[in-house]
C-alpha cells in the first residue's frame, strides 16, 4: 500500500515536471508598495526607504510601484493606509501631520523603522531600467490643505530620468492627472472594472492598474488598443501571478517579486 | 562535599567520555528522516541523517529543496545544512530532545545570469519520539544573510524555521 502511495507521489512530480513551461518574457514585473505590500518573506516593511534600496539592486526587476501622500508641509512621504493608527507610533492621517511630526514617527517593527520621505531615496543604488511608479494616494483625505499639481511636477522633474529610472504617476482624480499628462507625463489610473478602465482609457490615460480577477484576458487584450497599457494586481500566490501573466497584460504588480520573476522567465 | 564532587566528576567522564568502555561497546545508530519545513525563505522538502559522535553530540545532516520552486516553477533550489547538539534524554526513554546549532545555505536562481545565495545560523531544538520509526519535529531561530550574485551582502534577515517529519533508525 505505502509502496503504492510512493508511486503515485513519483508519477504526480513527473506530471507536474514535464509540462511545457509558458514564456511570458514581455510581461513586465513591478513589485506592489516597494518590496510587496503582503509579502511574509520581504526583509523589509513596505514603503520605506529600507525596501526601496534593497529593490533598486535588482536588476531583473522592471518596476517599483511606490505609494506616496503628501504632508501638511507638501512634502512626499512613503505609505499606504489613510491613517497612521493601525502600523506606526502616529494617529491621525498623513496629509494632516507636518515633516517633523512623520520624520518622528516609526513603524511597530523589532527594528522602529522610520517612515520614509521620497527624498531620501538613494537613485545611484539603481541596478537597470526602472519604471517607478508613483501612486498619488488619499489626494483628497485632507480638504483644507489642497497639493498642487505644480508641487508633484517638481518631484516628478527630480525623478525622471535619473539613473536609468522612468516615473509614471498613478492619479485618479481627473483634473489632477490631466494637467500632469499636459506636462508630458503618461499617467496611469485605477480602475474598479472593465468598464471603468475602457472609460478611463477613452480619456488622456495612458493606462490603467485593475484587479486580476475583474477581467479576463480577451478584456485584457480589448484594453490594450492603441498601444494603451494594462496592470494587474491583487496576486497573492504564484497560481494567481500565473493566473495573471497567461492573459498577457503590460506588467503585473506583485507581492514576491522574486517568485514572480522566477515564474515570468 | 569535595569527595562527592569529585567521585560526581570521574562518574561523569566515564559514563560520557569517547574513551569510556561504554562508547567502544555501544553501537552509532543513524536515523534518516524525511521532513517538511517552513521557513522564513520558503517552503522545504529535505531529507536528513542523525547520527551521534562518540556517544556524545548528536549531529544532523540534511539536504533539500525549495517546494514552490523546485516542484511548481521548475527551477531548481536546493538547501543543505547540518547542525551539532547534544541529547538531554539520552538513553531515558523514546524522546530525544537535542538543543542545537544550525547552518544552512540555500540559492535561488532569479535568472540565467543571476543568482541569490543565502547563509543562516540558528539554535533550537530537534525533537524525535519512536524506537525504529520517529516522528520528528524541530524549531529554529536565528539570522541570515542574502547575497545577490556578487560578493557583497545584501541583507541581514531574522531566520527561522520549523520542521515535521518522520524517519527510520537503522
Amino acid at each position: 500500500m505505502s509502496f503504492k502511495a510512493f508511486q503515485y507521489i513519483v508519477f504526480l512530480l513527473i506530471f507536474f515536471s514535464c509540462n511545457e513551461k509558458e514564456s511570458f518574457k514581455d510581461v513586465r514585473i513591478i513589485s506592489h508598495g516597494v518590496s510587496g505590500l503582503y509579502n511574509p518573506k520581504s526583509f523589509h516593511i513596505d514603503n520605506t526607504k529600507e525596501a526601496m534600496h534593497y529593490v533598486l539592486k535588482f536588476e531583473e526587476l522592471e518596476g517599483i510601484e511606490i505609494d506616496v501622500q503628501h504632508s501638511l508641509d507638501g512634502s512626499l512621504w512613503m505609505f499606504h493606509d489613510e491613517f497612521l493608527d493601525d502600523r506606526t507610533s502616529e494617529l491621525g492621517r498623513v496629509c494632516e501631520k507636518t515633516d517633523v511630526a512623520l520624520s518622528q514617527a516609526t513603524y511597530m517593527d523589532l527594528n522602529s523603522t522610520s517612515i520614509s520621505r521620497l527624498s531620501s531615496i538613494d537613485w545611484s543604488l539603481n541596478n537597470g531600467d526602472k519604471d517607478v511608479y508613483l501612486d498619488l494616494k488619499n489626494l483628497n483625505a485632507c480638504i483644507s490643505e489642497a497639493y498642487t499639481p505644480g508641487q508633484f511636477i517638481s518631484i516628478l522633474d527630480e525623478i525622471n530620468g535619473k539613473e536609468d529610472v522612468n516615473v509614471f504617476p498613478i492619479i485618479n482624480d481627473t483634473a489632477f492627472a490631466h494637467t500632469i499628462h499636459n506636462v508630458g507625463y503618461k499617467v496611469f489610473s485605477d480602475a474598479l472594472s472593465y468598464g471603468e478602465a475602457k472609460e478611463r482609457l477613452s480619456l488622456f490615460y495612458h493606462g490603467v492598474v485593475v484587479r486580476n480577477g475583474i477581467l479576463t484576458s480577451s478584456e485584457v487584450s480589448n484594453l490594450q488598443i492603441n498601444n494603451k497599457k494594462v496592470i494587474l494586481l491583487d496576486m497573492f500566490s504564484m497560481s494567481g501571478v500565473r493566473d495573471g501573466l497567461r492573459k498577457y497584460p503590460s506588467a503585473v504588480l506583485v507581492e514576491d517579486f522574486k517568485s514572480a520573476i522566477i515564474e515570468r522567465n | 562535599m569535595v569527595n562527592i564532587f569529585i567521585t560526581s566528576l570521574i562518574a561523569i567522564f566515564v559514563s560520557n567520555s569517547p574513551f569510556s568502555q561504554d562508547t567502544i561497546q555501544s553501537k552509532n545508530s543513524i536515523v534518516l528522516s524525511m521532513n517538511a519545513e517552513m521557513s522564513k525563505l520558503d517552503f522545504f522538502h529535505n531529507i536528513q541523517v542523525n547520527t551521534e559522535l562518540y556517544n556524545l553530540l548528536s549531529l544532523e545532516a540534511s539536504v533539500g529543496v525549495n517546494v514552490n520552486k523546485t516542484y511548481f516553477q521548475r527551477s531548481f533550489a536546493p538547501q543543505f545544512s547540518i547542525g551539532i547538539g547534544y541529547d538531554l534524554l539520552k538513553s531515558k526513554n523514546r524522546w530525544k530532545l537535542i538543543p542545537m546549532i544550525k547552518s544552512r545555505t540555500t540559492m535561488i536562481d532569479l535568472s540565467e545570469s543571476s543568482r541569490l545565495r543565502y547563509l543562516e545560523g540558528s539554535v533550537g531544538y530537534s525533537l524525535a519520539y519512536g524506537e525504529k520509526w520517529y516522528v520528528t519535529q524541530g524549531a529554529f531561530i536565528g539570522r541570515g544573510k542574502e547575497w545577490y550574485n556578487t560578493i557583497d551582502s545584501q541583507v541581514n534577515y531574522w531566520a527561522y524555521s520549523f520542521y515535521f517529519g518522520f524517519g527510520y533508525e537503522f
